[in-house]
């Protein structure tokens, strides 16, 4: 709070004060007169010093007490209509304004809040820290930077529409946001963005510990996330090519979220589109894809292709073989025609596993009292 | 209340269908003129409805397939003899569902005959003894006698397992 001492032979002056600015965080109090002003400087402290005088003589006087008994203390000083060589010499002794009495109340609260009240981050801006690109310092060469300099603050990390921030306590990891993620998740997930902006603020806040983990295990840990996803990578086609669903893809199977996705990829997406769309821990997504791509849910364009002409012609000749079939009642040899069949069958073994139904049943004792009643004599 | 089992046939032959079967009679389902099904009466209280799947390989909709084979205790595949046909069949079978599968045929003249699993060996087939009073209640009982077999078998070797990871815990 700050304290505000009114120094002014009219106490009219210090209810104006108290009656119209009581909603600022400004304590006011009044002296009558220069004895009772250094009193009370003395004792309290104010913050600063407000001389409401209607002459020049009596705030000069006031003035060189003032600076005689507290040098230090801010003062302001209010008063008439005053000539530019007066105000001149009120500046030059010292006064951090001179404002000219009658004002509006708007102007007056203005001026009460430009002169005690700090504006926000005026502090910040003082100890400004780092700015710059994530593709030039990674969040590892970031947290190894507050680790050595041993400071508190927070790391702020702006990717695309995605942001977060980490944040530091004498130079330790102790606490990270982004998006709905674990505190450690939220650090792996950011450090491995390879691109956008970062800045940093150094402040003295005390802050609650919820990363449990040291420096060191935190980034073991954002390592080990950016090695899955090059891993993952590696085994998914190319991220700009595009990859397609299984042409006989049974969408029902799959949970609302999965199937979103694999709508998304029966016309074609690619890696690169996923990641730009998706908000969140992306290696969670990445295996999700690497799952469906092993069992051949997920294909590249090519196979993708084959698949469907394969499937088309399966149709085709399905119903070609029925209708010869019908028309000539053909006494072929079974086994030579099961043969063709079978080759053709042998290449799509895999989407035959891809939808294998599992064993439902369950009912032991019905079919234990089936084989006893099977059993009896009817 | 009576209770029904069902177990999905698939055929190979439909003359070895016919034979087998040639006291039963499979009708049709009011709404699915495209699947028949025969009902054996094993006791008042106690019926198995034997549905027919033909076609097994040569099919385009799977719907019927997929909604009576993963809930039946075990499905029948029934030959004549072993051949290309059957072996792509069964292949296919294996593929796509997980039930077991009995292949059903009249008594083995010869042991060539009886089908093998590459990774199992010799398959548990079951003969059908036209002989006999009720060949399709024999074949039922030994089906069911394999059936329980195996599952004991799986049971055993599931609880020796977990008996071995707790010992070596």
């Amino acid at each position: 709070m700050n304290t505000i001492l009114i120094l002014s032979p009219e106490q009219a002056h210090f209810d104006m004060f108290t009656a119209h600015y009581g909603h600022l965080p400004i304590h006011f109090s009044w002296a009558r007169n220069l004895d009772q002003a250094v009193k009370y400087i003395d004792l309290e402290k104010p913050t600063s010093v407000f001389l409401l005088a209607s002459h020049i003589e009596s705030l000069a006087e006031w003035i060189e007490t003032l600076k005689n008994n507290s040098p230090d203390i801010p003062f302001v000083c209010f008063s008439g209509a005053l000539d530019w060589v007066d105000r001149e010499m009120l500046w030059k002794s010292g006064a951090r304004d001179v404002i000219r009495l009658p004002l509006g109340r708007k102007e007056m609260e203005f001026i009460l809040r430009s002169i005690t009240i700090k504006p926000k981050g005026s502090e910040t801006d003082v100890s400004k820290g780092i700015r710059g690109s994530l593709a030039d310092f990674g969040v590892i060469d970031l947290i190894r930077t507050f680790e050595t300099s041993g400071r508190s603050g927070t790391l702020y990390l702006i990717n695309g529409a995605q942001n977060g921030q980490i944040e530091f306590d004498k130079g330790k990891v102790v606490n990270a946001e982004y998006l709905s993620c674990d505190p450690l998740e939220a650090v792996t997930v950011m450090s491995a963005w390879g691109q956008g902006q970062v800045y940093s603020r150094f402040d003295k806040h005390k802050r609650r510990r919820k990363i449990m983990l040291e420096n060191a295990q935190v980034i073991l840990e954002c390592r080990n996330y950016q090695k899955m996803r090059a891993e993952m990578l590696r085994k998914l086609p190319p991220a700009n090519k595009k990859i397609f669903t299984a042409p006989n893809l049974a969408f029902e199977e799959f949970g609302p979220n999965d199937r979103e996705w694999l709508q998304k990829f029966s016309n074609g997406y690619s890696l690169d589109q996923a990641q730009a769309e998706f908000s969140g821990n992306l290696n969670f997504l990445l295996k999700k894809f690497l799952f469906w791509y092993e069992h051949h849910w997920l294909m590249d364009e090519e196979t993708y292709h084959l698949q469907q002409a394969k499937l088309l012609a399966e149709k085709r000749r399905s119903i070609f073989r029925r209708i010869m079939g019908r028309i000539f009642s053909s006494k072929k040899e079974a086994n030579e025609e099961v043969l063709a069949v079978s080759e053709e069958l042998e290449e799509d073994d895999v989407l035959l596993e891809a939808v294998k139904k599992p064993y439902h049943f369950n009912r032991l004792e019905l079919l234990a009292s089936f084989r006893q009643a099977l059993e009896e004599p009817k | 209340m009576i209770e029904i089992l069902e177990i999905p046939v698939l055929t190979v032959q439909k003359q070895m269908r016919d034979l087998l079967f040639d006291n039963l009679t499979f009708e049709a389902f009011p709404g699915q003129s495209a699947l028949k099904y025969a009902s054996y009466t094993v006791s008042p209280q106690k019926r198995i409805y034997l549905y027919l799947l033909e076609n097994f390989l040569d099919c385009l909709d799977y719907t019927i397939y997929d909604r009576l084979i993963p809930k039946a205790c075990f499905s029948w595949l029934v030959f004549e003899r072993r051949n290309a046909l059957f072996d792509t069949i069964q292949k296919q079978y294996a593929k796509r569902y997980s039930t077991p599968l009995f292949p059903v045929t009249r008594q083995a003249l010869d042991a060539s005959l009886t089908p093998v699993n590459k990774a199992e060996g010799p398959m548990p087939v079951i003969y059908y003894d036209s002989e006999l009073p009720d060949p399709l209640r024999d074949a039922l009982d030994r089906a069911f006698g394999t059936f329980w077999e195996q599952h004991a078998a799986t049971k055993t070797a599931d609880k020796e397992e977990a008996f071995s990871q707790n010992s070596s815990e």
